[in-house]
């Protein structure tokens, strides 16, 4: 007992590894139910009409990127599935690349930039850009993420302020708490989103009190979603590796303790 | 004078912010708005400022030969060959893209990813039962670990029932609490700062 309670870490890190690495090669295809936020959100895109508008906030970094970089591309995915204009912009420094990446696969679909997507790139400021970006979202950037002038940009066709949006969407590994506070609040404007797993707890009751309309929580959201699109992405394909490994955690940690609790008993015994 | 006039300038300016949030009046939007701008404004520089301060930093590390130097250099030869490409080129500049989406993703990812093997050495050495919260903890955790995870449906349609009932119930229930009160905290230091009570932000 006492060799499987010092056990080395380094073995943990190689079975985990292990155990990771077979379902990603080969994959198992295990059935998921879907939650109820993912299907609010999914409800959320889903209502808009051909045209309406739609900001993304692409906030997340390269770090951030494997768990949330999905669900970017299903809303996005979905966007344009419903023929809506998308407004994108990051409060994080990475995120216009991550969203230009996404911006590529559709353009060679034949959307048009500045019609049907604009990416206006870093925003600097935090919570203080986006409340002036709701008050004036075409004058917020004289350029662009690529240096394109954004005055007289088709996208911008009727919309002014916060007011003129339909949907807010909220990408992000620090927050979407900010969209709440400078959308919701002061505009009444639907605010949805997707964050890492380790924050959703946080936003449960925001969406229970209607503030959200749901949100994608890590990479499971993004699977549902796709699933919800019809579509097997990458979020999908990784659901076993996510299930083995937290089979692995919970065999562990139960393991833990029925050491602990039969080293303690023998020494009691002793 | 000198500490009248920036704690009247605070308070009244923050006064104006809540003004302006409260009711439609167009000076007030005007100004509010204005006020939010030079903020983006500061921000930006301060971003330039970070820079600066990186640099200082890690070229006296390098001049100084201290541990790790090298790294340093890495790292300002990085920031600097990207600043110049991304500026000189734009953000389709190959080199750019190149170190970004081969680079700099992966190398994020992989960073992240490696949590996990931290998680699950923490999760066999400290997620003990050493007490009647820390077993009702370790169950709570227990089931929403395996209920969110895709294959609980699998193991039995109850599991993602009850993990979602714990997020949903005592979860939220607790989370209320913390919102509300970090939310009259806020509120009281905020009005604290307007009245001119609150002065450590001035540095003193």
């Amino acid at each position: 007992m006492e060799r499987l309670l010092n056990i080395d870490r380094r073995i943990i890190y190689v079975l985990l590894a292990a155990i990771v690495v077979v379902p990603l090669l080969k994959p198992m295809g295990l059935p998921f139910g879907l939650t109820a936020e993912t299907q609010k959100a999914f409800n959320a895109v889903e209502s808009l009409k051909p045209g309406d508008v739609v900001v993304i906030d692409f906030g997340y970094d390269a770090g951030g990127a494997a768990e949330v970089h999905p669900q970017a591309e299903v809303f996005f995915t979905h966007c344009m599935q419903k023929d809506v204009r998308v407004i994108g912009f990051s409060l994080n420094q990475q995120g216009p690349r991550f969203a230009d990446k996404i911006w590529e696969t559709w353009k060679a679909q034949g959307k048009e930039y500045g019609k049907d997507f604009v990416n206006l790139g870093f925003f600097a400021g935090g919570e203080a850009a986006l409340a002036s970006f709701a008050k004036n979202i075409p004058g917020f950037v004289a350029v662009d993420y690529y240096n394109n002038k954004t005055e007289g940009m088709e996208i911008f066709d009727g919309i002014q302020t916060a007011e003129d949006v339909d949907l807010f969407i909220s990408i992000s590994t620090s927050s979407i708490l900010p969209f709440i506070q400078y959308f919701y609040g002061p505009y009444g404007k639907p605010v949805t989103g997707g964050a890492i797993g380790t924050q959703i707890s946080r936003y449960q009751s925001y969406s229970d009190a209607g503030q959200l309309e749901g949100y994608l929580g890590s990479l499971r959201g993004a699977a549902e979603y796709e699933k919800l699109l019809g579509v097997a992405g990458t979020a999908t394909a990784s659901m076993d590796a996510q299930s083995v490994a937290h089979i692995f955690i919970a065999v562990l940690i139960v393991l833990g303790n029925v050491a602990e609790f039969a080293h303690k008993k023998s020494k009691r015994a002793a | 004078m000198k500490r009248v006039l920036p704690v009247f300038i605070a308070g009244l300016s923050g006064f104006l912010m809540v003004a302006d949030f409260l009711f439609e009046n167009a000076w007030l939007q005007g100004f509010s708005k204005d006020v939010q701008d030079w903020t983006v404004v500061v921000s930006a520089f301060a971003l330039g400022l970070g820079a600066v301060s990186l640099i200082r930093l890690h070229g006296r590390k390098i001049l100084r030969r201290e541990k790790g130097w090298f790294n340093s250099i890495v790292l300002i030869v990085g920031m600097l060959f990207m600043t110049v490409r991304g500026i000189l080129n734009g953000v389709n500049d190959g080199y750019y893209l190149f170190l970004f989406d081969n680079m700099l993703t992966p190398l994020g990812a992989a960073v992240y990813a490696s949590l996990a093997f931290y998680i699950a050495s923490a999760a066999y050495r400290a997620f003990r039962a050493r007490s009647v919260e820390a077993t009702v903890l370790l169950i709570a955790g227990l089931i929403v670990l395996l209920g969110r995870a895709p294959i609980g449906d699998s193991i039995s349609a109850a599991l993602p029932q009850v993990a979602s009932w714990i997020i949903n119930v005592p979860n939220v229930a607790a989370q209320r609490g913390i919102i509300i009160c970090s939310a009259i905290g806020v509120m009281s230091t905020s009005l604290r700062v307007m009245l001119g009570l609150e002065r450590r932000y001035l540095g003193n």
